[in-house]
């Protein structure tokens, strides 16, 4: 123990033997090293001691701040009690003094709102507008959330018509032009095709042609000049994953899904329930699934 | 008075009744008027501290979820902050000092100062002279009387750190009183007709 604290904890001693009634000559004997270093602030503490009881408080003072807080406590019995709602909303807007404390909660409170706000702005927002961007990017987080294998095919699905939606509302109200991406059945129209009601010029791409009723998605290139928009298109290829429950004649069921597996394709063989496999599907024209590749995962 | 008469005493100054209200000011005004008078030598500041106190602690009452586990504890705490409040609003904004008046003890101060030996006032006059921090240590444990534990209790701190603090300002204050005395006597020698 080093010397400062050894003459802490003697002081202390000293003090509480003070604090019972001996003297402090009595206290000293029995620490007669430290005597000199402590005789002083014994005698002083015993000074301070002795001044608690030569003041006498203020009567006038007493009665006056009695009178105030039973005139206060009147005023409170007369008044209605806020319902407690208000008393938890008022806590909860009550900022602590520190300006870093308030910097701190009110930071993420104002970019929160920001981000409700542009989130709100976005939603309504079409292609070539500041805020499509935005809408896209929010859109992904429930794709990212969502690993259940039917969950994420009907919102891709939902997306696909939302886009289509969105671009030919904005081909209505003004000039487009751009790159969009578009996906839908391929559909006949009165001169070439058309998806979801917007008329396309098919290029040549390097798969096979699509056909009529086929699920497709494509690059769609619109030109200001130009009546008709291009792109090349092909299948339109979902994937997800998903766990193995039933393996059928042809077919599988994936997390609930069935799933055309065509028996030339081999996928089938060595597929077991449970299973975890990765699949990448195109939408069939009778809109049942059909899968193009297969990958378990784990057995 | 025992923790279950203090919780009857609470519970019915909870529903605003004006005797346990009364009561509670009666019994603990003299022990924070003390604790805020030691601190600053001035009557009024102390008695509208005091009297701050008292009016929180009503409203604290009326807060539904409001605990307070050790009422003498709660009501010296909570002078203590309105002290350190006063200082500093002090400190930001002097007042002006009109020749020097500031200095002179009220009728109150006086009355209450001519009671106390020479000793006496230069024990407190050096605990003045102490930093926040001694100055609360030294008020709860030699003034009124707290324990290690209880004064440990309204300052936030452990034991240990309050034995040591109480240390260091016993010794700061001894160094005050000796500064003070070594001085007096070159004023004495210097002016021996002076008292």
């Amino acid at each position: 123990m080093d010397k400062s604290k050894q003459l802490t904890q003697v002081l202390n001693d000293c003090l509480l033997r003070l604090q019972r009634g001996e003297t402090v000559e009595g206290i000293l004997a029995d620490y007669p090293a430290q005597a000199a270093e402590l005789r002083p602030e014994l005698e002083m503490v015993r000074s301070l001691w002795a001044t608690r009881g030569s003041d006498t408080v203020p009567i006038q003072a007493l009665q006056r701040s009695r009178q105030r807080l039973i005139t206060l406590a009147e005023r409170y019995r007369t008044e209605p009690r806020p319902p407690r709602w208000r008393v938890w909303l008022s806590r909860l807007l009550r900022l602590p003094r520190r300006p870093a404390f308030r910097l701190g909660l009110l930071l993420p409170l104002v970019l929160a709102a920001l981000a409700a706000g542009a989130a709100a702005a976005a939603d309504s927002a079409l292609p070539g507008e500041p805020f499509y961007r935005v809408k896209l990017a929010v859109e992904q987080f429930p794709l990212l959330l969502n690993a259940s294998l039917p969950d994420r095919l009907a919102l891709e699905l939902a997306y696909d018509q939302r886009r289509a939606e969105e671009l030919r509302s904005a081909m209505e109200q003004r000039q487009v032009s751009g790159k969009y991406l578009l996906a839908g059945r391929l559909e006949k129209a009165q001169t070439g095709w058309q998806i979801a009601g917007i008329p396309i010029q098919m290029e040549d791409g390097e798969n096979a042609a699509p056909a009529e009723g086929d699920y497709v998605a494509g690059l769609l290139s619109i030109e200001p000049d130009k009546p008709t928009a291009r792109g090349k298109f092909s299948a339109r290829l979902f994937s997800g994953r998903g766990i193995v429950e039933e393996v059928g004649e042809n077919r599988a069921r994936i997390s609930g899904i069935w799933l055309d597996l065509p028996a030339a394709s081999g996928k089938l063989a060595g597929l077991t329930p449970g299973q975890t496999v990765r699949v990448s599907l195109v939408r069939t024209p009778q809109d049942g699934w059909l899968v193009q590749r297969l990958e378990v995962l784990d057995d | 008075m025992t923790n279950k008469k203090t919780n009857e005493l609470l519970s019915r100054a909870r529903d605003l009744d004006e005797q346990a209200l009364a009561t509670i000011h009666d019994l603990y005004f003299p022990a924070v008027f003390r604790f805020v008078y030691f601190r600053f030598n001035d009557t009024h500041l102390a008695e509208d501290i005091t009297s701050e106190v008292f009016v929180r602690l009503l409203n604290t009452l009326r807060k539904p979820d409001a605990k307070i586990l050790n009422l003498r504890a709660w009501l010296i705490g909570t002078a203590d902050h309105l002290v350190i409040d006063h200082l500093r609003r002090k400190y930001r904004q002097p007042e002006e000092d009109i020749l020097g008046m500031e200095d002179l003890p009220s009728s109150d101060d006086t009355a209450m100062l001519t009671e106390l030996s020479e000793q006496q006032k230069l024990a407190l006059e050096a605990m003045r002279s102490l930093n926040q921090d001694q100055q609360q240590v030294i008020s709860l444990r030699f003034l009124l009387e707290c324990s290690v534990e209880e004064t440990a209790r309204i300052m936030g701190r452990s034991s240990g750190a309050v034995k040591l603090l109480q240390f260091r300002a016993l010794a700061a204050m001894r160094k005050l009183l000796e500064a003070g005395k070594e001085e007096r006597g070159q004023i004495k020698a210097a002016h021996p007709g002076l008292e």
